[in-house]
């Protein structure tokens, strides 16, 4: 039988916005989150005009 | 075939536990204590299977484990190797191995995983485990 676990420990970015100790063990779902805002940030660096109107006309 | 989680110890891993047990190995002479990790296994569609000889997409170098012998079910039948990988950048890992060499070298255990997003700083402390049964 083989296993393997993976431990993610906070590096300082994601120590300061979670407010956590730099080297916390945190959750998968506390280090997705960063991704995610970085991800939302990063489309709206894409979509300067506002995304919201364009998914609107898109689903017509 | 689709992206799945799984683990498994590969085909060349069998081999390697075969010639290590031998009083001077004939092939696999250094232990699978090379920790790697890396974030294409989705993407390839790869599901952790006995005949990987290596990871879809690598990350970062690899970090020679801290290796023992632990207790599963019967007395130190268990290999265990643990090592911690930084990310330099942000990373969405999906594939974790055991190498017997810091660069190249043999595969002998495979796991793919859901995503693990990390960003640049962050690590992760792997623990991966060989129970002979």
């Amino acid at each position: 039988m083989v296993s393997v676990t993976a431990d993610v420990i906070a590096g300082p970015a994601t120590a300061a916005r979670l407010g956590v100790p730099v080297g916390s063990v945190i959750t998968t779902q506390e280090a997705r989150y960063y991704r995610s805002r970085w991800q939302r940030t990063l489309w709206r660096l894409r979509h300067p005009r506002g995304g919201h109107i364009t998914t609107l006309k898109g689903s017509k | 075939m689709a992206f799945g989680v799984a683990s498994v110890v590969t085909n060349k891993g069998k081999a390697a536990l075969a010639d290590r047990l031998r009083t001077t190995p004939g092939t696999y002479t250094t232990s699978p204590k090379y920790v790697a990790m890396g974030t294409g296994a989705t993407g390839a569609g790869r599901t952790a299977a006995v005949g990987d000889t290596a990871l879809s997409t690598e990350v970062e170098s690899r970090t020679s484990g801290t290796e023992s012998v632990v207790t599963t079910s019967v007395t130190n039948d268990t290999y265990q190797v643990t090592g911690t990988i930084a990310a330099t950048a942000t990373r969405a890992v999906d594939e974790f191995g055991l190498f017997d060499a810091s660069s190249s070298g043999n595969l002998i255990f495979s796991a793919t995983l859901n995503v693990i997003s990390l960003t640049n700083g962050d690590s992760i402390a792997w623990t991966a485990k060989i129970q002979l049964t």
